[in-house]
């Protein structure tokens, strides 16, 4: 049962965890690679579109534009495009949800479930283990109990996990507002915002992940190596599990492709908080049952 | 300010707080610490093999051995960091160590812990406090008074990795008397301090007696002895010995009296004396009387019995003990 106090426990050491991250260099450089990994991207990306304009452009015969945006912009809008994305689309509700969002938007979206659970994985896979290992969990859980430490920390981890993301979606909206003509700010923002809780639930499931791993690991140098097997573990399960589904063992498959956050991905991009919330719901329960399966385990574990 | 501090505690904390930040009521159990036949293995490592321990309240109890004898571990399951294997562990007569019932109620200096290195030592400590179950306020002037008591204010802001061994020995041991504690447990405190530190902490853990209870873990049996009123020796992962360091150490059994060179006059003395054993230790020159303590006749009536002798014989007197030292004792127990 978690009372008043456990809870409270729990948002200290998360507010805790969070502040020291902010100030550990490691996380710093990790979280600054990630923010410039962001702005490279969104800058690779508008140099793309460019790139495109200019060759159709050529094409046509027409006059190159200064800024690229403007030909994307005309093309997503016409009719043809709208009917070549609802084909590739089963679902018309998604296609037409994902034409009313900026190309920005869909490519953060994209980009940040590819690699976030990457930075998830390299910021919290040692954040228990290396307090162990320097015994400085001995000052903190002689004052709280070790399910409310490990819940904090984690917690703390995912609260960094959305700042970070938030970031970078601001990171995108600024590069777009300079490098694309016809930028608007607004549907991009909105955007941005639609697709970030998504994204820090998807995130959530990692952390996880990451504490199922990585929390009983004799060191954070074994932390770090197992919580990487472990998302790669995941990957090639979601991927078995994709392409069997309907194979001979299709419902165990099934089954198993349920209990890997990405299998769920795909399913974050459907439209409206109604579509999203039960793949939500259960991202949230995913992490929360790794978080579980690895605190049984340690609670039971010397320190 | 450098340096260990003595400093008045701010009795604003007059009530204890408890897990759920209420008041600790109802009588109190007469013993802090209890184990019983606790074992615990690391592997093929016997650590504990059955220790039987009891820590009185308001004592401040020395735990002595040699390295490897059980004496972190003995500290590690009495905090709930190692589980035992077998045996039963008691705090306050409420079972083992439980988060929910002992929150800011045992306090511990681990050996070879580490503060968080980029964390200011001020916003440490408060996070320590709060944990404990206090407030916002009252966990500020708590670190602040612990960050006093280490003598390390003027670096409050400092990140702990810009500190020397010692401060951050220091503030390690500060930090287990924030808040009301009523047990702490002080894994090694003076190792790596400077005399005049070490010193200064051990008349901070006197000044602590029968406000709580502490225990003491050291190599150091001289120190133990200067600071302990109880004492258990563990030695291969038992209690070998146990009891009041006064009883331990014989201090009201025997009287040592050392003479310098010329008359011994061994006979008027054990005259005087009748009733009493009176050895004669050559070698040492060493006068080793052993009595019955009673009511009326202690320790000092023996010594001023045998003082008032030798010096009507003219014997020159060069040293007198209570009893042995703690040091000789466990030597001659190991």
């Amino acid at each position: 049962m978690i009372g008043p106090t456990p809870f409270r426990d729990m948002l200290l050491v998360a507010w805790f965890e969070l502040k020291e991250m902010l100030r550990t260099r490691r996380a710093l450089v990790v979280i600054a690679l990630y923010l410039l990994g962001g702005l490279v991207a969104s800058r690779v990306f508008v140099g793309v579109i460019g790139r495109l304009e200019d060759v159709a452009a050529d094409m046509l015969q027409t006059t190159r534009t200064a800024t690229p945006g403007a030909l994307t912009r005309q093309v997503l809008h016409s009719d043809a495009y709208r009917e070549a994305l609802v084909r590739l689309f089963p679902n018309r509700n998604v296609a037409d949800f994902l034409l009313g969002l900026p190309p920005i938007v869909l490519f953060f979206a994209w980009s940040s479930l590819a690699f976030v659970p990457f930075l998830i994985m390299m910021t919290a896979a040692d954040t228990v283990t290396q307090e162990v290992q320097d015994r400085g969990i001995r000052f903190v859980v002689i004052r709280t109990g070790r399910v409310e430490f490990v819940l904090g920390k984690y917690l703390g981890q995912a609260l960094l996990m959305s700042f970070v993301v938030l970031l970078t979606g601001f990171v995108y909206l600024a590069v777009a507002w300079r490098g694309l003509q016809g930028f608007e700010f607004w549907p991009t923002l909105d955007g941005i915002l639609i697709f970030w809780p998504r994204i820090v639930v998807y995130g959530f499931a990692f952390v996880g992940l990451a504490g199922l791993c990585a929390m009983n690991a004799r060191s954070a140098a074994v932390a770090r190596a197992l919580s990487f097997v472990g998302l790669t573990v995941s990957w090639v399960l979601g991927e078995m599990a994709y392409r069997w589904s309907d194979g001979i063992f299709g419902a165990a498959w099934t089954a198993i492709g349920f209990l890997v956050p990405f299998s769920h991905k795909a399913a974050l991009w459907r439209p409206g908080v109604a579509g999203v919330l039960p793949e939500c719901a259960v991202l949230v329960a995913l992490g929360l049952v790794y978080l579980s399966v690895g605190l049984v385990m340690f609670r039971r574990k010397d320190l | 300010m450098s340096g260990f501090c003595r400093l008045e505690r701010d009795r604003s904390l007059a009530t204890r707080v408890d897990g759920g930040g209420g008041v600790m009521t109802g009588a109190l159990a007469p013993i802090a610490l209890s184990l019983r036949g606790v074992t615990k293995r690391f592997g093929a490592i016997r650590a504990l093999d059955g220790v039987d321990l009891e820590v009185p309240r308001g004592a401040v109890f020395g735990l002595v051995g040699p390295n490897g004898a059980g004496k972190t571990t003995t500290f590690g399951i009495a905090c709930g960091y190692v589980r035992p294997d077998g045996g039963t562990v008691d705090l306050f007569g409420e079972g083992p160590f439980d988060p929910s019932k002992h929150r800011g109620r045992v306090a511990v200096l681990p050996q070879d812990a580490q503060l968080g290195r980029d964390i200011p030592l001020l916003d440490q400590l408060v996070y320590f406090a709060r944990l404990q179950g206090l407030g916002k306020q009252e966990a500020r002037s708590q670190a602040g008074w612990a960050l006093e008591l280490a003598g390390v204010t003027s670096r409050a802001r400092a990140r702990s990795r810009t500190l020397s061994h010692g401060m951050l020995k220091r503030v390690a041991i500060a930090q287990a008397f924030i808040g009301e504690a009523e047990l702490v447990l002080l894994d090694e405190p003076t190792s790596g301090l400077d005399p005049v530190q070490a010193e200064r902490i051990r008349e901070h853990i006197v000044a602590q007696r029968h406000d709580r209870t502490v225990v003491v873990s050291s190599h150091n049996l001289n120190e133990i002895e200067a600071v302990c009123d109880h004492v258990a020796m563990i030695d291969h992962g038992r209690a070998v010995l146990a009891g009041t360091v006064a009883a331990i150490t014989g201090k009201n059994e025997e009287v040592r009296i050392t003479l310098a060179e010329g008359p011994v006059p061994l006979d008027m003395v054990k005259t005087a004396l009748a009733g009493d054993s009176v050895d004669w230790d050559e070698a040492s020159r060493t006068l080793v009387i052993r009595f019955v303590s009673r009511p009326g006749r202690g320790a000092e009536d023996v010594i001023g019995q045998a003082l008032r002798t030798l010096l009507g014989h003219h014997a020159r007197i060069s040293q007198v003990v209570k009893g042995r030292s703690l040091e000789r004792t466990y030597l001659e127990s190991s």
